[in-house]
């Protein structure tokens, strides 16, 4: 059908099709709405209107035929606007359904007008016909039900319905008035059903919802569904409501935030949001300010949680920030400002009047409140805070940012300040008020305590100050008028000037603010006297002020410097030492640092020790002395615990061994050799003295002559220390004696050497020993001197003892011949550990060989192979072997390979085996051990079990007893031979 | 010592306050002066109480104040009566040298009535307080060593103090004078262990009865004659001062009054303990018995 196809649609032509379902349609009205198929089901349903069931299944198969023949039905020959204008309606026989099936649900609906059932399938198909199909979301998991409302909101608006092509609003305008009639209708039957309201509510928020519907209707629908529906059930709506309102923006937004924020604040922060959106209308920054100051006020309260984790501070930051942003719209300007400052000031200053007056009597605040002015309370019981004009966001009245931020912001968050005074500076520059700007940072810099504060504020200070000039610059360029031009330069130029002390100025700022967070900080104020410079007068000032104010128990280390450093600064004559000297004032000072009660009494002590080595600078050598007598006066109670932290510095000076040594070295510089005993003599009676004391005393009555006293001092010495600090002593102190009167006072030097020998430990007699024997050599007897040496091998640690066993044995040789030193061996051999018995019998075997005495080598060889594994050990059984080889037989030989086999098979644990291999492979040498031992080692392991493991240590333990008496040697060899034979025959066997 | 302990001359925060206009105009100023560091803060020095010469008939302190120092002297005193024939001598003695000087003043009175004449031992000793007990306890050990001995009086002289500030007319000791020594050197060694300065090398034993102030100017080897009245006058408002004492002074005072000094009867004493001021504190330790 061409012609049809190419007919335009007007307007009315489209909109005459509508409305379908207004009046009901009936079939005395629509004929075609029952056809010859139907009269069946209409008479069943006469005849039974009753039942429910039989309407049910009337309904759903028309509507299942209705679906059947639209799929069938050819495309309709439409324009695709109309098509698009019809939406859902467009053909001819979706129109027709539709009057059919509202047809049969009227109709039942008349029989069960309160059919839940029934409505909301009605309901649903109605709105598919109007708004289109509803898109159906594949959602995953379950909903939270009860979440905070910030939670709700965010999913409500994924979950939006959307639907497919509408009718249009304009030409189906009759049809969307019944839809919503027929919603009315039902609402009457089922007012208190959530479902349908919810239904109903959410064709607002379809896209192409006609405005008629939408704005006022919907606004009094939501009040309606709130008005209807319990309590429990208003979160569901409100979900809706809010977003509907977010969606229409405006006054609209803000009256229904307004009343849901008055049942639950928690979307306020959202609220502050939207209203400074400018896409939702005029942006409103001054409710949202006033709403943010609140905010953060009940959150430093404790009363509000920000859902989005939000500390207090931060609520605060975000109040800034608007304030920043909209300064003219939120602040007042500088009078107003002023005003309402004094104001404040005046009130405050009131109030701390009421405060101390109106305090009640009670300790703990438990008492009754009986009388006073009425207070509001919250349905808690709780006292409410005082209406305030700055949070009530419906006051059109101004905020006074100042008094705001210092209040509520750098009186609460002193650490934070950064932030807060650069965002009032801003706010005053934004504002176009510079000075008051400037104003606002320089009150900053002098009163933040960060050094990251500072940072901030110095940043943002600098880059206003640049933009200014930079400003200026340009106007300059464009500026024509001569005497604006000039007014303009100079202001330029001052600016400049400023520009230029502010970057000077930093080093001080900076250091102001490290003084201002820590005034106890030793280093920071000789940061700041150093950054005076030559400038004496306020170097001065600083060094007073940095003493004034440190607290000297709360000072940071070395505080006692900073008295020295100033006194030098007078003694000098200033930093640059230009000045004239003023010695008498640096004893003033250094006067003054001795009466502070220091942490440390040291450096109490080193301001002294200052003092009198600035006195000896000056050649005051009696002046020097004075002061160290004045340092070193002892109270009469000497019974001060050095380290009492209790008492002052003052009261335990006296103990200070450094003091002491200082005045004791300057004694014996420039005092006499009397005065200097004298206070030797005091640091021993103060038992405050330590080694280098006792030796320094000694010898310095040494070269002055004292002998004798000076052998006094270390015999005091000795007796004051205990052992190990008192072997040195002991050590200078013999040494000295010996070299003193050598062989004169020998009886006197041996009591000496006994009495240090007494209660030296074994681990540092060896020296004493050897000057002991050293001493008789010398000048004593030989045998005395064979005398201490044993009895020093027998007393010194194991350590030692092998080496003293080399001197004894030298010394032996070399007073009684070689044979004399046979019993030393055998004695060494005895004492020393395994290790070093080993060495000791190589050179004992030596001593044999050399003598002639080749079988008593042997038999030593043979002794000390019990302690040498041959993995480790190799010098020793490569000597031992020479040995055969240059004097034994046959037999002997082969005694030797036996015994090395049965002693690597003794030594054949994990651990000796580890330490062959860590040796072997430290010295290199893996040829020799990969194949000798690993041969040997199964051999040895099997003949140790051949024989039980009881023959190895048998033989071993006869040589033992054999070793040490010559005189039984002979009948120990033969025994060790029937053994050789035996171990021989078995190894044959297992060859 | 009562004096030095009562007078204060510490006059440094005076001038810096005239020093200080200088310091801001340093052009003005000869380039060879050093411009001077600026004073003390009172919290880091108290400041000394201020020395004031005119409460103190003129005098003025050698040693500045030093807070927690003691000022020690160790002297034989001799306690005249008024009765006392010794006492009527000084006393016409002062008398006629008063006429001659008339700035002349007398050494001053105690309180008791009782007028004393002290022979010093030392020189001004300063102590610290943990050293009061040791110079008690030389002072003790000295006297031990010493038996009692008679003191007499020799001549009259004049005598000038180590800084020229001020003459003295004293009265030197004659017999006695070896004992002097002896107890004044044996005080040496505890003095030169604290430093302090011992007594003269060739010391003039000697009771002051007068003193009078010296011109700051006044040279000593130069040999002028006293000025006159108006002269003094006109040099210090307040407080005459004078070059020296006149030379006839003495040989008038040592015509008039020698013989009945040297007299037993008048100048001869029993000298039995010795007197050791350190502060106010006057302690007396008697001589062997």
């Amino acid at each position: 059908m061409p012609s049809v196809a190419q007919k335009a649609y007007s307007y009315d032509d489209l909109s005459s099709y509508f409305p379908l379902t207004y009046p009901i349609p009936h079939p005395k009205t629509h004929p075609d709405l029952i056809t010859v198929k139907d009269l069946n089901r209409e008479e069943d349903l006469l005849r039974n209107p009753s039942s429910f069931r039989a309407w049910w299944s009337a309904i759903q198969s028309t509507r299942d035929s209705f679906t059947a023949q639209l799929k069938v039905e050819k495309p309709s020959d439409l324009p695709d606007e109309v098509k698009a204008l019809l939406g859902p309606l467009a053909s001819p026989l979706a129109r027709r359904y539709l009057q059919r099936i509202t047809y049969l649900y009227e109709s039942a609906l008349q029989n069960f007008p309160s059919s839940f059932k029934l409505w909301k399938s009605y309901l649903q198909f109605r709105m598919s016909c109007v708004l289109g199909k509803p898109v159906i979301k594949k959602r995953a998991g379950g909903r939270k039900k009860f979440g905070p409302m910030k939670d709700a909101l965010e999913e409500e608006q994924d979950d939006l319905e959307e639907w497919d092509e509408c009718l249009d609003p304009v030409i189906g305008w009759e049809e969307w008035k019944s839809l919503i009639a027929t919603f009315e209708r039902c609402l009457m039957w089922l007012p208190n059903l959530p479902r349908i309201w919810l239904l109903y509510i959410s064709i607002f928020s379809h896209p192409q919802c006609p405005a008629l519907i939408s704005h006022t209707h919907a606004r009094r629908t939501f009040d309606r569904a709130l008005r209807t529906l319990p309590p429990s059930l208003h979160s569901r709506i409100w979900v809706r409501y809010l977003l509907w309102a977010e969606s229409k923006g405006g006054e609209t937004l803000v009256a229904v935030y307004r009343r849901y924020l008055a049942i639950d604040p928690t979307l306020s922060e959202r609220y502050t949001a939207l209203i400074l959106s400018k896409s939702l209308g005029k942006p409103r920054p001054l409710e949202a300010a006033k709403v943010l100051l609140s905010l953060a006020r009940k959150a430093a309260r404790g009363e509000y949680t920000s859902p989005e984790g939000k500390s207090p501070l931060q609520l605060l930051n975000d109040f800034v920030d608007v304030v920043e942003n909209y300064a003219e719209d939120v602040g007042m300007d500088v009078e107003a400002t002023d005003e309402s400052n004094a104001a404040i000031a005046k009130k405050d200053a009131e109030n701390e009047g009421a405060l101390d007056a109106g305090k009640p009597a009670s300790m703990d605040g438990q008492l009754i409140r009986m009388a006073g002015p009425a207070v509001t309370v919250g349905p808690d019981g709780k006292v409410l805070p005082q209406y305030d004009e700055d949070e009530d966001p419906l006051s059109e009245r101004k905020l006074n940012i100042e008094n705001i931020i210092k209040k509520d912001g750098l009186d609460m968050y002193k650490d934070q300040a950064g932030r807060l005074w650069v965002g009032l500076a801003t706010y005053w520059i934004k504002r176009g008020d510079f000075d008051r700007g400037r104003e606002t940072f320089e009150k900053a810099i002098q009163s933040v305590v960060t050094q990251r504060d500072f940072n901030q504020i110095f940043e943002a200070y600098s880059q206003t100050e640049d933009a200014v000039i930079n400003e200026i610059m340009e106007a300059l360029e464009d500026e024509e008028d001569d005497d604006d031009k000039a007014e303009l330069e100079e202001e330029m130029d001052n600016r400049m000037q400023a520009f230029e002390q502010l970057t000077d100025r930093r080093p001080f700022l900076l250091n102001d603010v490290l003084i201002r967070r820590n005034p106890n900080d030793v280093q920071e104020w000789e940061k700041r006297v150093a950054l005076y410079g030559d400038d004496d007068e306020k170097a001065a000032a600083a060094y007073t002020k940095a003493i004034e104010t440190i607290h000297p128990k709360k000072a940071t280390p070395n505080f006692h410097r900073l008295f020295i450093n100033f006194a030098k600064f007078y003694e000098e004559g200033g930093a640059s030492g230009q000045a004239e000297p003023d010695l008498d004032s640096a004893r003033k000072i250094l006067e003054k640092a001795t009466k502070v009660n220091f942490k440390q009494v040291e450096d109490l002590a080193e301001v002294w020790c200052e003092w009198a080595e600035m006195e000896l600078r000056h050649e005051n050598y009696d002046e020097a002395i004075r002061v160290m007598q004045r340092a070193t006066a002892v109270p009469k109670n000497t019974k001060i615990n050095y380290h009492d932290h209790a008492l002052s510095a003052q009261a335990r000076l006296f103990k200070s061994i450094k003091l002491w040594s200082f005045y004791v070295d300057l004694e014996e510089s420039i005092g006499t050799v009397e005065s200097t005993k004298a206070v030797y003599d005091k640091i021993l009676d103060l038992r405050i003295a330590n080694a280098q004391i006792i030796v320094n005393y000694a010898s310095f009555l040494e070269e002055n002559k004292y002998f004798e006293e000076s052998f006094k001092v270390y015999e005091r010495g000795v007796e004051l220390f205990t052992f190990p600090v008192s072997f040195e002593i002991w050590n200078i102190y013999l040494s000295k004696f010996v070299k003193r009167y050598g062989g004169t006072k020998v009886e006197r030097a041996r009591d000496l050497f006994e009495q240090a020998l007494e209660k030296c430990p074994a681990k540092s007699c060896k020296p004493i020993f050897l000057m002991y024997a050293k001493l008789e050599e010398d000048y004593g007897l030989a045998k005395r001197a064979m005398a201490i040496y044993d009895r020093a091998t027998q007393v010194v640690t194991d350590a030692d003892k092998f080496e003293m066993f080399t001197i004894y044995i030298a010394k032996a040789t070399a007073n009684f011949g070689l044979p004399a030193t046979r019993p030393i061996y055998e004695r060494a051999i005895e004492a020393l550990p395994d290790k070093q018995t080993a060495e000791m019998c190589l050179r004992f075997a030596a001593l044999e060989r050399k003598l002639g005495e080749i079988d008593r080598a042997r038999a030593i060889y043979a002794h000390a192979s019990q302690f040498c594994d041959p993995r480790v050990n190799q010098k020793f059984w490569a000597e031992w072997n020479t040995f055969e080889i240059e004097t034994g037989s046959e037999d002997t030989f082969r005694e030797m390979l036996r015994i090395r086999r049965s002693v690597q098979a003794q030594f054949n644990t994990e651990a000796s085996y580890l330490a062959a291999q860590t040796i072997a492979a430290s010295e290199g040498n893996k040829r020799a051990l990969s194949e000798g031992p690993e041969d040997n080692d199964p051999m040895a392991a099997a003949e140790k079990q051949a024989n039980g493991g009881v023959k190895g240590p048998a033989f071993v333990a006869a040589k033992k007893t054999a070793l040490p008496k010559p005189a039984e040697e002979a009948g120990a060899q033969p025994a060790a031979k029937v053994a050789n034979s035996e171990e021989i025959q078995i190894e044959d066997d297992e060859f | 010592m009562k004096r030095t302990s009562l007078l204060v001359c510490y006059s440094s925060s005076e001038e810096d306050e005239k020093e200080k206009p200088a310091l801001s105009f340093p052009l003005t100023k000869p380039p060879t002066k050093r411009r001077k560091l600026p004073p003390l803060a009172e919290t880091i020095a108290a400041l000394p109480p201020v020395d004031n010469p005119a409460l103190h008939q003129g005098r003025t302190r050698n040693v500045p104040h030093v807070e927690g120092q003691y000022a020690a002297h160790v002297y034989v005193s001799i306690t005249l009566r008024e009765s006392s024939p010794l006492y009527q001598l000084v006393k016409d003695v002062f008398h006629d040298a008063k006429k001659q000087v008339p700035s002349l003043q007398e050494i001053s009175k105690l309180d008791t009535g009782r007028y004393e004449l002290h022979i010093s031992l030392s020189r001004p000793i300063f102590l610290r307080a943990h050293q009061r007990e040791e110079l008690r306890q030389a002072v003790r050990n000295v006297t031990r060593e010493q038996a009692p001995f008679t003191l007499s009086f020799a001549s009259f002289s004049e005598l000038v103090n180590d800084e020229k500030t001020r003459t003295f007319l004293a009265i030197e000791i004659g017999a006695g004078h070896n004992e002097l020594k002896t107890l004044s050197d044996a005080l040496a060694p505890t003095l030169q262990a604290i430093r302090q300065k011992g007594y003269y090398e060739k010391p003039r034993f000697h009771a002051s009865i007068a003193w009078a102030l010296l011109t700051p100017s006044s040279n000593n080897g130069r040999d002028s004659l006293p000025r006159s009245e108006s002269e003094l006058s006109s040099e210090t408002s307040e407080f005459p001062t004078i070059d020296r004492l006149p030379e006839t002074l003495m040989s008038t005072l040592d015509e008039k009054y020698r013989p009945s000094l040297t007299s037993s009867r008048i100048g001869a004493f029993e000298v039995a303990e010795i007197t050791v001021k350190i502060g106010k504190d006057v302690s007396t330790f008697r001589l062997k018995v």
